[in-house]
Protein backbone atom coordinates (compact mmCIF):
# COMPACT_ATOMS: atom_id res chain seq x y z
CA UNK A 1 0.00 0.00 0.00
CA UNK A 2 2.63 2.39 0.65
CA UNK A 3 5.11 1.13 -2.27
CA UNK A 4 1.38 2.22 -4.15
CA UNK A 5 1.34 5.94 -2.53
CA UNK A 6 5.06 6.47 -2.90
CA UNK A 7 4.77 5.33 -6.78
CA UNK A 8 1.37 7.81 -7.28
CA UNK A 9 3.34 10.88 -5.70
CA UNK A 10 6.24 10.34 -8.03
CA UNK A 11 4.06 10.52 -11.17
CA UNK A 12 2.39 13.55 -9.80
CA UNK A 13 5.21 15.08 -9.31
CA UNK A 14 6.69 14.14 -12.88
CA UNK A 15 3.53 15.47 -14.08
CA UNK A 16 4.23 18.67 -12.32
CA UNK A 17 7.77 19.05 -13.22
CA UNK A 18 6.50 18.73 -17.34
CA UNK A 19 3.89 21.34 -16.88
CA UNK A 20 6.43 23.60 -15.37
CA UNK A 21 9.35 22.64 -17.80
CA UNK A 22 6.44 23.53 -20.65
CA UNK A 23 5.39 26.58 -19.22
CA UNK A 24 9.27 27.99 -19.05
CA UNK A 25 9.76 27.57 -22.49
CA UNK A 26 6.04 28.86 -23.49
CA UNK A 27 7.01 31.94 -21.38
CA UNK A 28 10.08 32.04 -22.39
CA UNK A 29 9.94 31.95 -25.95
CA UNK A 30 7.15 34.83 -25.80
CA UNK A 31 9.22 36.76 -24.01
CA UNK A 32 11.69 36.60 -26.32
CA UNK A 33 9.44 37.32 -29.52
CA UNK A 34 8.01 40.09 -27.44
CA UNK A 35 11.98 41.72 -26.94
CA UNK A 36 12.87 40.85 -30.92
CA UNK A 37 9.23 42.89 -31.71
CA UNK A 38 10.20 45.39 -29.43
CA UNK A 39 14.00 46.05 -31.06
CA UNK A 40 12.86 45.73 -34.59
CA UNK A 41 9.86 48.98 -34.06
CA UNK A 42 12.71 50.76 -32.11
CA UNK A 43 14.79 50.69 -34.55
CA UNK A 44 11.69 51.31 -37.55
CA UNK A 45 10.87 54.12 -34.64
CA UNK A 46 14.75 55.51 -35.38
CA UNK A 47 14.69 55.13 -38.77
CA UNK A 48 11.25 57.29 -39.05
CA UNK A 49 12.94 60.19 -36.71
CA UNK A 50 16.22 60.21 -39.13
CA UNK A 51 13.67 60.52 -41.89
CA UNK A 52 11.97 63.77 -39.88
CA UNK A 53 15.19 65.34 -38.82
CA UNK A 54 16.74 65.66 -42.27
CA UNK A 55 12.99 66.35 -44.08
CA UNK A 56 12.50 69.10 -41.29
CA UNK A 57 16.35 70.39 -41.78
CA UNK A 58 15.82 70.12 -45.61
CA UNK A 59 12.45 72.35 -45.83
CA UNK A 60 14.46 74.99 -43.17
CA UNK A 61 17.15 75.29 -45.58
CA UNK A 62 14.84 75.32 -48.60
CA UNK A 63 13.22 78.91 -46.70
CA UNK A 64 16.47 80.25 -47.41
CA UNK A 65 17.67 78.75 -50.94
CA UNK A 66 20.68 76.76 -48.72
CA UNK A 67 21.20 73.17 -50.58
CA UNK A 68 24.20 71.04 -49.54
CA UNK A 69 25.10 70.32 -53.46
CA UNK A 70 27.87 71.58 -54.92
CA UNK A 71 26.14 71.21 -58.18
CA UNK A 72 23.13 71.21 -60.15
CA UNK A 73 22.15 69.92 -63.65
CA UNK A 74 20.77 71.80 -65.92
CA UNK A 75 19.30 70.67 -69.46
CA UNK A 76 19.56 73.17 -72.63
CA UNK A 77 17.15 72.80 -75.62
CA UNK A 78 18.44 73.36 -78.84
CA UNK A 79 16.02 73.62 -81.91
CA UNK A 80 18.50 72.14 -84.70
CA UNK A 81 16.15 72.75 -87.47
CA UNK A 82 16.51 76.84 -86.32
CA UNK A 83 20.17 76.99 -85.63
CA UNK A 84 20.42 75.80 -89.53
CA UNK A 85 18.45 78.17 -90.98
CA UNK A 86 20.30 80.82 -88.47
CA UNK A 87 23.82 79.31 -89.78
CA UNK A 88 22.44 79.31 -93.51
CA UNK A 89 21.39 82.54 -92.88
CA UNK A 90 24.31 83.82 -91.48
CA UNK A 91 26.08 82.79 -94.70
CA UNK A 92 23.00 84.54 -96.90
CA UNK A 93 24.01 87.27 -94.93
CA UNK A 94 27.10 87.13 -95.85
CA UNK A 95 26.30 87.67 -99.69
CA UNK A 96 22.77 89.19 -99.72
CA UNK A 97 22.14 91.98 -97.30
CA UNK A 98 18.34 92.40 -98.73
CA UNK A 99 17.01 89.19 -96.50
CA UNK A 100 19.08 90.41 -93.16
CA UNK A 101 15.32 91.41 -91.93
CA UNK A 102 13.35 88.30 -92.39
CA UNK A 103 16.67 86.15 -91.16
CA UNK A 104 16.90 88.38 -88.20
CA UNK A 105 13.65 87.09 -86.92
CA UNK A 106 14.63 83.69 -87.35
CA UNK A 107 17.48 84.48 -85.12
CA UNK A 108 15.61 86.02 -82.34
CA UNK A 109 13.19 82.91 -82.66
CA UNK A 110 16.21 80.93 -81.59
CA UNK A 111 16.77 82.72 -78.89
CA UNK A 112 13.98 81.16 -77.33
CA UNK A 113 16.52 78.68 -76.46
CA UNK A 114 16.51 78.06 -72.51
CA UNK A 115 18.16 76.91 -69.61
CA UNK A 116 16.27 74.88 -67.29
CA UNK B 1 20.66 82.03 -64.47
CA UNK B 2 23.06 83.48 -67.20
CA UNK B 3 25.32 82.84 -63.91
CA UNK B 4 24.71 79.87 -63.91
CA UNK B 5 25.76 79.04 -67.64
CA UNK B 6 28.77 81.25 -66.99
CA UNK B 7 29.99 78.77 -63.99
CA UNK B 8 29.27 75.51 -65.65
CA UNK B 9 31.74 72.95 -65.20
CA UNK B 10 31.63 70.10 -68.00
CA UNK B 11 29.36 68.94 -70.21
CA UNK B 12 27.78 65.38 -69.67
CA UNK B 13 24.94 64.51 -72.25
CA UNK B 14 24.12 65.45 -75.27
CA UNK B 15 20.52 63.65 -76.25
CA UNK B 16 18.86 64.22 -79.50
CA UNK B 17 15.33 64.02 -80.02
CA UNK B 18 13.45 64.18 -82.75
CA UNK B 19 12.56 61.50 -85.57
CA UNK B 20 14.24 57.88 -85.16
CA UNK B 21 17.41 59.84 -82.78
CA UNK B 22 14.92 60.19 -79.21
CA UNK B 23 16.68 59.55 -76.23
CA UNK B 24 15.65 56.47 -74.49
CA UNK B 25 16.35 57.94 -71.12
CA UNK B 26 13.73 61.14 -71.37
CA UNK B 27 11.10 61.30 -68.98
CA UNK B 28 8.17 60.45 -70.29
CA UNK B 29 6.51 63.43 -70.18
CA UNK B 30 9.18 65.94 -71.73
CA UNK B 31 9.55 63.29 -74.17
CA UNK B 32 6.44 62.80 -75.79
CA UNK B 33 5.63 66.49 -75.98
CA UNK B 34 8.96 67.27 -77.78
CA UNK B 35 8.35 64.17 -80.00
CA UNK B 36 4.98 65.52 -81.22
CA UNK B 37 6.68 68.82 -81.77
CA UNK B 38 8.93 66.92 -83.92
CA UNK B 39 6.37 65.33 -85.81
CA UNK B 40 4.05 68.41 -86.38
CA UNK B 41 6.71 71.12 -87.24
CA UNK B 42 9.42 68.22 -88.88
CA UNK B 43 12.60 69.37 -86.55
CA UNK B 44 14.85 67.42 -84.61
CA UNK B 45 15.61 69.43 -81.25
CA UNK B 46 18.98 68.39 -79.26
CA UNK B 47 19.45 68.41 -75.41
CA UNK B 48 22.43 69.27 -73.54
CA UNK B 49 22.71 68.43 -69.81
CA UNK B 50 25.73 70.44 -67.96
CA UNK B 51 27.13 70.75 -64.44
CA UNK B 52 26.68 74.16 -62.64
CA UNK B 53 27.78 74.97 -59.81
CA UNK B 54 25.30 76.37 -57.47
CA UNK B 55 25.22 80.15 -56.57
CA UNK B 56 27.01 80.99 -53.38
CA UNK B 57 25.23 81.38 -50.30
CA UNK B 58 27.29 85.12 -49.78
CA UNK B 59 26.09 85.95 -52.76
CA UNK B 60 22.51 84.26 -52.75
CA UNK B 61 18.90 85.65 -52.92
CA UNK B 62 17.20 84.59 -49.68
CA UNK B 63 13.98 86.21 -50.96
CA UNK B 64 13.63 84.20 -53.60
CA UNK B 65 11.75 81.23 -51.72
CA UNK B 66 11.02 77.84 -53.69
CA UNK B 67 7.51 77.37 -52.05
CA UNK B 68 6.17 74.93 -54.49
CA UNK B 69 9.10 72.54 -53.68
CA UNK B 70 8.13 72.85 -49.40
CA UNK B 71 4.67 72.62 -50.12
CA UNK B 72 5.50 69.09 -51.70
CA UNK B 73 8.08 68.47 -48.78
CA UNK B 74 5.30 69.48 -46.41
CA UNK B 75 2.49 67.02 -48.26
CA UNK B 76 4.76 64.10 -47.87
CA UNK B 77 5.24 64.52 -44.52
CA UNK B 78 1.93 64.50 -44.04
CA UNK B 79 1.43 61.00 -46.04
CA UNK B 80 4.18 59.83 -43.20
CA UNK B 81 3.09 61.35 -40.31
CA UNK B 82 0.43 58.43 -39.67
CA UNK B 83 2.51 55.41 -39.66
CA UNK B 84 5.06 57.06 -37.67
CA UNK B 85 2.66 58.42 -35.28
CA UNK B 86 1.00 54.54 -34.59
CA UNK B 87 4.59 53.29 -34.26
CA UNK B 88 5.52 56.34 -31.48
CA UNK B 89 2.18 55.51 -29.53
CA UNK B 90 3.55 51.86 -29.67
CA UNK B 91 6.58 53.09 -27.94
CA UNK B 92 4.47 54.75 -25.32
CA UNK B 93 5.31 58.09 -26.54
CA UNK B 94 3.33 60.31 -24.48
CA UNK B 95 0.31 61.32 -26.41
CA UNK B 96 0.25 65.05 -26.15
CA UNK B 97 3.38 65.11 -27.36
CA UNK B 98 2.22 62.83 -30.52
CA UNK B 99 -0.67 64.94 -30.90
CA UNK B 100 1.73 68.34 -30.72
CA UNK B 101 3.33 67.29 -33.57
CA UNK B 102 0.45 67.36 -35.97
CA UNK B 103 -0.38 70.43 -34.35
CA UNK B 104 2.53 71.84 -35.48
CA UNK B 105 2.66 70.70 -38.82
CA UNK B 106 -1.05 72.16 -39.73
CA UNK B 107 1.23 75.42 -38.74
CA UNK B 108 3.68 74.69 -41.11
CA UNK B 109 1.14 73.90 -43.49
CA UNK B 110 -0.61 77.82 -42.74
CA UNK B 111 2.46 79.50 -42.82
CA UNK B 112 3.72 77.53 -46.01
CA UNK B 113 0.55 78.30 -47.76
CA UNK B 114 0.40 82.43 -46.75
CA UNK B 115 4.03 82.57 -47.35
CA UNK B 116 5.49 83.43 -44.03
CA UNK B 117 8.77 82.71 -44.26
CA UNK B 118 9.11 83.69 -40.35
CA UNK B 119 6.32 81.81 -39.24
CA UNK B 120 7.06 79.03 -41.49
CA UNK B 121 10.91 78.68 -39.77
CA UNK B 122 9.40 78.62 -36.61
CA UNK B 123 6.81 75.97 -36.87
CA UNK B 124 9.32 73.72 -38.39
CA UNK B 125 11.62 74.55 -35.51
CA UNK B 126 8.85 73.57 -32.59
CA UNK B 127 8.32 70.59 -35.27
CA UNK B 128 12.32 69.06 -35.06
CA UNK B 129 12.24 70.10 -31.38
CA UNK B 130 10.12 67.27 -30.62
CA UNK B 131 12.44 64.60 -32.43
CA UNK B 132 14.92 64.61 -29.39
CA UNK B 133 11.75 64.38 -27.01
CA UNK B 134 10.66 61.13 -28.95
CA UNK B 135 13.82 59.43 -28.96
CA UNK B 136 14.35 60.10 -25.05
CA UNK B 137 11.32 57.47 -24.24
CA UNK B 138 12.89 54.61 -26.16
CA UNK B 139 16.48 55.54 -26.82
CA UNK B 140 19.13 55.21 -24.03
CA UNK B 141 21.91 56.46 -26.26
CA UNK B 142 22.82 59.44 -25.11
CA UNK B 143 25.40 60.22 -28.17
CA UNK B 144 22.26 60.20 -30.46
CA UNK B 145 20.46 62.10 -28.26
CA UNK B 146 23.10 64.58 -27.79
CA UNK B 147 23.67 65.01 -31.24
CA UNK B 148 19.85 65.45 -32.13
CA UNK B 149 19.77 68.49 -29.42
CA UNK B 150 23.01 69.46 -31.02
CA UNK B 151 20.82 70.07 -33.98
CA UNK B 152 18.55 71.71 -32.22
CA UNK B 153 20.49 74.40 -30.80
CA UNK B 154 21.67 75.31 -34.16
CA UNK B 155 18.59 75.44 -35.91
CA UNK B 156 17.08 77.52 -33.54
CA UNK B 157 20.04 80.06 -33.76
CA UNK B 158 19.56 80.02 -37.33
CA UNK B 159 15.46 80.61 -37.05
CA UNK B 160 16.79 83.65 -34.94
CA UNK B 161 19.01 84.87 -37.78
CA UNK B 162 16.02 85.75 -40.39
CA UNK B 163 15.04 87.98 -37.20
CA UNK B 164 18.87 89.29 -36.70
CA UNK B 165 18.47 88.30 -33.07
CA UNK B 166 22.43 87.86 -32.61
CA UNK B 167 22.28 87.53 -28.94
CA UNK B 168 20.26 84.32 -28.72
CA UNK B 169 21.68 83.29 -31.96
CA UNK B 170 24.98 83.26 -29.72
CA UNK B 171 23.26 81.95 -26.82
CA UNK B 172 22.29 78.74 -28.97
CA UNK B 173 25.57 78.20 -30.70
CA UNK B 174 27.14 77.97 -27.19
CA UNK B 175 24.82 75.86 -26.25
CA UNK B 176 25.33 73.44 -29.11
CA UNK B 177 29.21 73.81 -28.38
CA UNK B 178 28.62 72.78 -24.71
CA UNK B 179 25.87 69.45 -26.16
CA UNK B 180 28.25 68.09 -28.50
CA UNK B 181 31.50 68.42 -26.36
CA UNK B 182 29.77 65.72 -24.17
CA UNK B 183 29.98 63.53 -27.10
CA UNK B 184 33.72 63.90 -27.19
CA UNK B 185 34.05 63.14 -23.43
CA UNK B 186 32.71 59.62 -23.85
CA UNK B 187 34.77 56.51 -23.48
CA UNK B 188 35.75 53.90 -26.33
CA UNK B 189 34.94 55.58 -29.33
CA UNK B 190 36.53 54.99 -32.70
CA UNK B 191 38.88 57.25 -34.34
CA UNK B 192 37.05 57.53 -36.87
CA UNK B 193 34.10 58.39 -34.89
CA UNK B 194 36.39 61.07 -32.95
CA UNK B 195 37.44 62.84 -35.86
CA UNK B 196 34.01 63.42 -37.16
CA UNK B 197 33.12 64.65 -33.76
CA UNK B 198 36.23 67.02 -33.71
CA UNK B 199 35.32 68.48 -37.43
CA UNK B 200 31.90 69.36 -36.37
CA UNK B 201 32.97 71.00 -33.20
CA UNK B 202 35.80 72.95 -35.31
CA UNK B 203 32.94 73.87 -37.21
CA UNK B 204 30.60 75.03 -34.83
CA UNK B 205 33.50 77.08 -33.31
CA UNK B 206 33.53 78.91 -36.48
CA UNK B 207 29.50 79.64 -36.55
CA UNK B 208 30.05 80.95 -33.64
CA UNK B 209 32.88 83.16 -35.14
CA UNK B 210 30.02 84.24 -37.50
CA UNK B 211 27.67 85.30 -35.33
CA UNK B 212 30.17 87.50 -33.76
CA UNK B 213 30.28 89.13 -36.89
CA UNK B 214 26.85 89.69 -37.02
CA UNK B 215 26.88 89.38 -40.95
CA UNK B 216 23.72 87.22 -42.45
CA UNK B 217 25.40 85.81 -44.93
CA UNK B 218 28.51 84.89 -43.54
CA UNK B 219 26.34 83.31 -40.80
CA UNK B 220 24.75 81.13 -43.44
CA UNK B 221 27.22 79.80 -45.06
CA UNK B 222 28.78 78.91 -41.96
CA UNK B 223 25.31 77.36 -40.40
CA UNK B 224 25.43 75.20 -43.94
CA UNK B 225 29.05 73.60 -43.19
CA UNK B 226 28.33 73.04 -39.91
CA UNK B 227 24.96 71.33 -40.45
CA UNK B 228 26.21 69.28 -43.05
CA UNK B 229 28.98 67.97 -40.90
CA UNK B 230 26.40 67.76 -38.14
CA UNK B 231 24.06 65.19 -40.55
CA UNK B 232 26.92 63.11 -41.18
CA UNK B 233 27.06 62.04 -37.01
Amino acid sequence: MKKQISKYLLITLMIICVILLITLIYIRFFSNNESKEYAILKEKAEGEITYLDSSIIQLMNNLNNISYSRYQVTIKEINESEQQNNSSSDKENSGNGEQTSQQGSQSSSSEQNRWK
Amino acid sequence: MSKQVSKEAKVVVVNKIGGNEQSSNQSGGSSGETSNASESTNQSEARTSRLAQVDSLLNSNYDDIPWDEISYGVETMYTAWPSISIDMQALNVNESDISSFSTTLDGVAQAVKAGDKNSALINLYNLYALLPKYLSYFSSDESKLNIYNTKAYVLSSYVSANSANWEEMNTNVTNAINTLSKNMQTEGISNIEKSTLEKSYVLLEELKRGVSLEDKEIFYMKYKLAMEQLEIL
